[in-house]
């Protein structure tokens, strides 16, 4: 066999690793479909069966949901999934599963594109420096994290990605074809989530400038190419020009425009907020501090890595700047862009391209220190090798063995406790559920479209217009609740618990 | 080479008034318990892993959840803290780190630390915040003073270096000078972050 046969089953492996990783008990881990999830869930579930979204409207452009509009692609993508696979958790998730592997597959041949440029290098090198991103990638806690749940920014990653791997193919060979695939693929960004609407029109203004000012010959078709994107992207700038285009932006910004002196506050509140996502805290200890981005106390980075991305940025301030530099120092630039704008920042999710240009320095300190001459080299891999493999069982153990921990930052058991309000109730019964249970509405039309009920705070009584009515009261384990209960019949029904060892209360489900 | 000195000199007087400046505001306050390693707190930490999750077995927690990986763990985290991009712009100043970047790059370039002064300050500013995480030094203003003085020793020869080595340092001390004026007026509210009085 030769060499390329090699390279291709070896990336064939290196697929099926990641879409292992991936996929391996995705239905239950994280633990239960936290709240975007499941209303991009219902959404894609009422497309799939009448053509329309919650509200009624058929074949939307975007999907109104918690006071903002969520981006069209992911919940079309996954209608179709849930064509294909039914109604359930894995159904929702494996679009990000699928594009999330096909992302790291993709990243072999955009690490191998660069890497050309840096020619010191040897083409056994090169090529070991393409499998190394491949593999990092495919192993890295932040990717993994985000495409084993319904995060919709794992495709617009996939398609970010794309479009930058086809431009540098126009780039070499001068192809107006890979122009075109490049800004389209970047235009479709803006379709799948919000801080690509951001990141991807700066990206495409800034790679029109770059072929005007560097490659004269291909001005022309730069121009009719900027041109066709534009059209496409135009509903979607023209939707972002609106007060419901604006709507997110406004729910999550930085800058409260009220503030007298925020003109002046303002620049340098962004910078602060886009030099947090360069912070060492920020990538190898805490993460942006949702538990939903991380490992519990995990940082998006494994803490071996710091030492290659030393080596790898030293190594890079050191050589001589190449295609490969630039590349890299365009992604660090433009990745927090977005993020920045909006509060909590640094924000994993929001910033999530930063992974590529860490993953690519990472990779290439790990070939610098490989190319040291000297025995050091056998000391220093030994040691990241021992000290890898063992964060990475740690965090394995912790991802797949003990999500449950972040339970209440992901589905908190209202899946369960939906369908044991389902086996209690009838027809006549009457469902009240206490504000303190904290569950979202979709999450009831999604798993049970049919339950009524009626959300009620901490100082409801039982009406007594109800009578002998069947009432259900769902509440979570409080004082108050059981001060008010003691003054009334009642009878304990069902409980939700933690699915751990201890089994601690989560809800109760009342009969009075 | 007087026009390059008086420059020098004028640079000096600016960046170490703008220097005192932000000391000012961090003389008195004491650098927050997240900045220090607590064999409590890991105690804590391994407890809670073993005892909050599920079927933890034997030597699952004796691998995993040991005080050598804890406390391994805390350490890093507590030492990687003193390296953030944000502590630093606001300990010495946008003009420090400017002068910080400047000397990094210059060492690199040239692959030597020219001065010997230089290595005993490199040594000083990777050695002290293990001695401030680990509760060698009690006194604030000592803390505050052995962290800041080897990093602004090294931020001020890179300044120095940019001056020498590059035609546009006119326009980059600028920038960072006013990045510096401006970021003294969140100065007071970001501090809280870091430290408390």
């Amino acid at each position: 066999m030769d060499v390329k046969v090699y390279t291709i089953l070896l990336l064939l492996l290196l697929f099926f690793f990641a879409s292992f990783i991936r996929i391996y008990n995705i239905s239950t881990t994280p633990p239960g479909l936290y709240v975007d999830e499941v209303s991009v869930a219902y959404n894609a579930y009422t497309i799939l069966k009448t053509g329309k979204d919650e509200h009624g409207k058929k074949l939307p452009f975007a999907f109104q949901a918690y006071g903002e509009y969520k981006m069209p692609v992911f919940i079309y993508l996954t209608s179709l999934s849930m064509a294909l696979f039914g109604k359930n958790e894995f159904a929702i998730r494996i679009p990000s599963a699928f594009f999330g592997s096909l992302t790291v597959l993709l990243f072999y041949f955009f690490s191998k594109e660069i890497i050309q440029y840096e020619k010191k290098l040897k083409e056994t090198y090169q090529e070991l420096f393409a499998f190394l991103s491949t593999f990092l990638l495919a192993i890295s806690p932040w990717h993994l994290q985000f495409s084993r749940a319904g995060f919709e920014a794992i495709v617009a990653l996939f398609f970010y990605l794309f479009g930058l791997l086809f431009f540098l193919y126009f780039y070499r060979e001068k192809k107006n074809l890979f122009l075109y695939i490049s800004f389209l693929s970047l235009g479709i960004t803006i379709y799948t989530y919000n801080a690509f609407r951001i990141i991807s029109p700066l990206s495409l203004v800034c790679l029109f400038a770059f072929i005007l000012l560097r490659m004269p010959k291909q001005r022309k078709i730069a121009m009719k190419v900027s041109l066709v994107t534009l059209v496409c992207m135009c509903p979607m700038i023209l939707f972002s020009l609106t007060q419901a285009g604006l709507a997110r932006f406004r729910q999550v910004t930085a800058f409260t425009w009220t503030e007298p002196n925020g003109f002046f506050f303002y620049p340098i509140q962004y910078l602060n907020n886009y030099l947090a996502h360069f912070s060492l805290s920020f990538l190898f200890s805490y993460g942006d501090g949702i538990g939903r981005h991380t490992v519990f106390r995990m940082g998006p980075l494994f803490k071996w890595e710091s030492i290659p991305l030393l080596v790898g940025l030293f190594w890079l301030v050191k050589e001589k700047a190449t295609v490969f530099t630039y590349v890299l120092l365009f992604l660090f630039l433009v990745s927090p862009v977005a993020a920045a704008l909006a509060l909590p920042s640094p924000h994993l999710l929001r910033s999530l391209p930063l992974i590529f240009p860490i993953t690519l320095v990472i990779s290439y300190g790990i070939i610098r220190i490989l190319l040291i001459q000297n025995w050091k080299k056998y000391l220093l891999c030994g040691f990241l090798l021992f000290i890898a493999c063992f964060e990475y069982v740690l965090y394995s153990d912790l991802y797949y063995n003990h999500a449950n921990v972040s339970l209440a930052d992901w589905g908190n058991q209202y899946k369960e406790l939906i369908q044991k309000i389902a086996i209690h109730k009838d027809s006549n019964t009457r469902i009240f559920i206490n504000m303190n249970v904290g569950m979202n509405s979709e999450y009831v039309k999604f798993y049970d479209q049919n339950m009524q009920y009626t959300l009620v705070d901490q100082t409801w009584k039982k009406p007594a217009v109800l009578g002998q009515e069947d009432v259900l009261y769902i509440t979570t384990p409080d004082r108050k609740t059981d001060l008010y209960l003691e003054t009334i019949p009642h009878t304990l029904l069902d409980s939700v618990t933690t699915p751990d060892a201890y089994h601690n209360v989560l809800y109760n489900i009342w009969k009075l | 080479m007087e026009t390059i000195k008086k420059k020098k000199l004028l640079i000096v007087i600016v960046a170490t008034l703008v220097v005192i400046l932000y000391l000012s505001h961090w003389l008195g306050c004491r650098l927050d318990s997240k900045f220090f390693f607590s064999a409590l707190d890991v105690k804590l930490r391994i407890i809670f892993d073993i005892r909050s999750d599920q079927y933890v077995r034997a030597w699952e927690a004796r691998m995993l959840h040991n005080k050598i990986t804890q406390g391994s763990v805390d350490v890093f985290n507590a030492y990687i803290q003193f390296w953030d991009v944000r502590f630093l712009f606001f300990f010495l100043s946008p003009l420090g780190v400017l002068g910080l970047i400047s000397w990094t790059y210059y060492a690199i370039k040239k692959q030597r630390v020219e001065q010997f002064y230089e290595k005993i300050f490199l040594a000083l500013s990777f050695l002290i915040p293990f001695v401030i995480l680990f509760g060698f030094i009690t006194n604030a203003v000592l803390m505050i003073l052995l962290l800041a003085v080897p990093l602004l020793v090294l931020g001020f020869r890179g300044l120095f270096l940019l001056i020498a080595n590059n035609k546009y340092y006119v326009y980059y001390f600028s920038l960072a000078l006013i990045f510096s004026l401006w970021y003294l007026l969140i100065l007071n509210t970001m501090i809280i972050n870091f430290c408390h009085q």
